[in-house]
């Protein structure tokens, strides 16, 4: 077993979890937001606050929980590749599998729908639901492996995409202030309870 | 995006969720040593649970085989009324010993007046470990409201199967509804709405469901649930609850409110099917005018799955009666069994989300298993659901309180008759706790007649209605006598007319 500092710096570690946490984030804050004249319709503005600040709490835990996830997963990546390299391999596989699962909640909230050919086609299998992912993922892999491909494949790509992580990390960053502020707010909701 | 998630939903989420909970008070316990004289009390409500379809009160199919024999040893009502057709009116009625209109529980997921917060069954029986438990998030709010006479408020999820809200409602166990309500937007993956998480709600789902598909063999047509858990079994939380009060040192009061039969009906698979295809026959009523007509096929389908569902509800009583006996707690506790409302499958409606007020919506069964008894008693006479409090303080020495409205029932009262009272069950869902009563349906029995009173409603054009029927020759009420005895009807109404308005006075 090679050592963890071959594949990873310090400073690697923490631009992936900044990666994992930037998806996460910009669409849990999107949704909460939408909600918090919900909430405080139903209730008051300290609630719509709350609900925003669990949020973001959950987001960063879930971000956390992603990048474990994401760094376990550069261990499949040739140590030929220099770890900037990697790392930034991982990042284009972040944002690729986020779109994804955007893509797959807009899909099935709005109720886009699959032409009746192709669930007919799907229904031939026992596992109708398995068999669409797995046919997903044969369609997405070379997708993905491919932009990778091209875009680390070329030095313009590789500054381009290295450029896009250092802002995103700065913005990140910001977010994560956000998160600090959230966890007080949690915290204080908690030693008071919620008396009413 | 539209947010659609709607005001019945977030009340149904944040209903729930208690906005703090009691822990054991085993503190307390620890000190109480009861004389041998003062006996438990433990109230069994079955949540929904219609008279009319319990074969102990004449229904044609055998719903009820094993409470049947049970029955041998109790005293059995045969017409006794809820005082309401749903939830949260009636269960604080029997809470409170009180009407809907006095206690104010009257809208959906509230909790009674600031005034009954502290008259209840709990505040009677001060002197007891008072114990409450439901599936139904509904009764917990009302649980909510009288948390400081309550001694141990067993969580709801704790007798539920595992699920992520009671993980977040753990940790964060002084926010529990607010924290709940960000999980459920955050992590629960939904049809209708986006999460607002991108991966976790995925997988949350993914592994829910394998944990409850443990038990699709056992309940082909689901888990029982209340929609806002992860499924539960009536089995756990018999064997739970039972286990607990082994340990508790006597004296306690325990209310316990179990969801089945309500709907989802998801009978186990031993009594699936098993009223599909018998000689049952619906009695054909005409469409009441709160529903629309037509649609009558399905009520034949949901009328024998909820009566396979209230098989369930048999069996796994008579499983905690003989938990009971055999650990010994049996001969020294008042056991009560009964339920908040009924259901209904006829003229055109299903369940009891309805404005109407029929008999299978309000009948309810009660049974008293009283320490010692061995042999059965019937009682005929008409009693409601507020009469319980009453009783249950008469029987263990206590005083009844000057609040109650309700009267020590037959066996236990002094005098065996009582002058001729009338019986209210009400359902008046826009009635705010401060306002006057401007809409409502109202039940009201007497001697042999009953009395259906609405008002204040939009699609009768905010006229009365009023129907009369004389339910001793006609139970299942098909013929309204409202222009053939306008006397008896006339004085009826006068009756309710003249309670409402000493109602209404207060808020007015
Ligand atoms: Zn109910």
């Amino acid at each position: 077993m090679k050592p963890i500092t071959k594949y990873y710096s310090r400073s690697n570690l923490w631009t992936l979890f900044l990666l994992c946490a930037f998806p996460l984030h910009v669409w849990a804050m999107i949704f909460a937001f939408r909600d918090i004249s919900w909430v405080y319709a139903r209730t008051d503005a300290w609630d719509a606050i709350g609900v925003l600040s669990y949020a973001m709490v959950f987001a960063f835990v879930e971000s956390i929980w992603l990048s474990i996830a994401v760094f376990i997963l550069g261990f499949l990546i040739s140590l030929k590749w220099s770890s900037e390299l990697r790392v930034a391999a991982l990042g284009a596989v972040i944002f690729l599998v986020s779109i994804l699962a955007m893509l797959v909640q807009l899909y099935i909230t709005l109720g886009w729908s699959i032409p009746d050919s192709v669930i007919s086609f799907f229904v031939l299998f026992a596992h109708p639901g398995r068999t669409v992912y797995l046919v997903l993922l044969a369609i997405l892999s070379p997708i993905i492996a491919g932009t990778i491909y091209l875009v680390l494949g070329t030095r313009k790509g590789t500054q381009i995409l290295k450029d896009a992580i250092d802002k995103i990390s700065l913005l990140m960053m910001v977010y994560l202030v956000l998160d600090l502020v959230a966890l007080v707010v949690v915290i204080i909701r908690n030693i008071q309870g919620s008396v009413k | 995006m539209k947010n659609d998630f709607s005001r019945r939903d977030f009340l149904k989420i944040s209903g729930l969720l208690p906005f703090s909970f009691l822990a054991p008070n085993l503190a307390k316990n620890l000190g109480i040593r009861a004389p041998q004289t003062k006996k438990n009390v433990i109230i069994i409500v079955f949540d929904a649970w219609s008279a009319y379809n319990v074969s102990l009160y004449g229904y044609a199919r055998d719903t009820t085989p094993t409470i049947n024999k049970l029955a041998e040893r109790a005293v059995v009502y045969h017409n006794h009324y809820a005082a309401s057709n749903y939830t949260t009116p009636g269960t604080a009625s029997i809470l409170t010993g009180t009407l809907p209109w006095t206690h104010r529980a009257m809208q959906p997921n509230t909790t009674v007046s600031s005034e009954y917060l502290d008259r209840s069954i709990f505040s009677v029986f001060n002197d007891y470990h008072r114990m409450s438990y439901s599936h139904n998030e509904w009764v917990n709010t009302l649980f909510d409201g009288f948390r400081s006479n309550i001694d141990e408020w067993i969580p709801r999820l704790d007798l539920c199967l595992f699920s992520s809200y009671k993980v977040i409602q753990d940790i964060f166990k002084n926010d529990r509804d607010i924290s709940s309500v960000a999980w459920e937007r955050y992590a629960e993956f939904k049809k209708d709405d986006f999460s607002y998480s991108l991966f976790l709600s995925r997988l949350l789902s993914y592994f829910e469901g394998k944990e409850v598909e443990r038990y699709y063999d056992q309940f082909p047509r689901g888990l029982p649930t209340s929609y806002t858990d992860n499924g539960f079994l009536l089995e756990h939380a018999v064997d739970q609850l039972v286990s607990r009060l082994g340990e508790l040192t006597k004296p306690m009061l325990g209310y316990f409110h179990f969801l089945p039969p309500h709907e989802p009906y998801r009978p186990p698979v031993e009594f699936s099917g098993r009223f599909f295809r018998d000689a049952y026959q619906n009695i054909l009523k005409p469409a009441d005018i709160f529903m629309e007509p037509g649609g009558d096929f399905d009520i034949r389908k949901q009328r024998a799955i909820y009566d396979e569902y209230i098989l369930y509800v048999d069996r796994e009583f008579g499983r905690l009666y003989r938990e009971l006996e055999s650990s010994g707690i049996l001969e020294d506790t008042w056991l009560v069994l009964t339920s908040d409302h009924g259901e209904g499958f006829e003229r055109g409606y299903i369940g009891h989300q309805v404005n109407a007020i029929y008999e299978p919506l309000i009948r309810v069964p009660l049974m008293i298993f009283e320490p010692g008894r061995q042999s059965r008693l019937d009682v005929y006479e008409k009693t409601s659901a507020i009469d319980l409090l009453s009783t249950l303080a008469h029987v263990t020495g206590k005083d009844v309180p000057e609040w109650s409205e309700g009267e020590v029932l037959p066996p236990y009262r002094q005098q065996s008759e009582l002058p001729e009272r009338g019986i209210y069950s009400m359902r008046s869902y826009e009635t705010e706790k401060d306002s006057p009563v401007k809409s409502a349906s109202i039940g009201f029995v007497k001697g042999r007649y009953k009395l259906h009173y609405y008002f204040g409603y939009s699609i009768l054009n905010s006229q009365k209605l009023i129907k009369l029927y004389d339910i001793e020759s006609d139970p299942e009420e098909l013929s309204n006598i409202v222009d053939m005895e306008p006397e008896i009807a006339r004085q009826m109404v006068e009756q309710v007319e003249y309670s409402i308005e000493q109602v209404n006075k207060r808020y007015l």
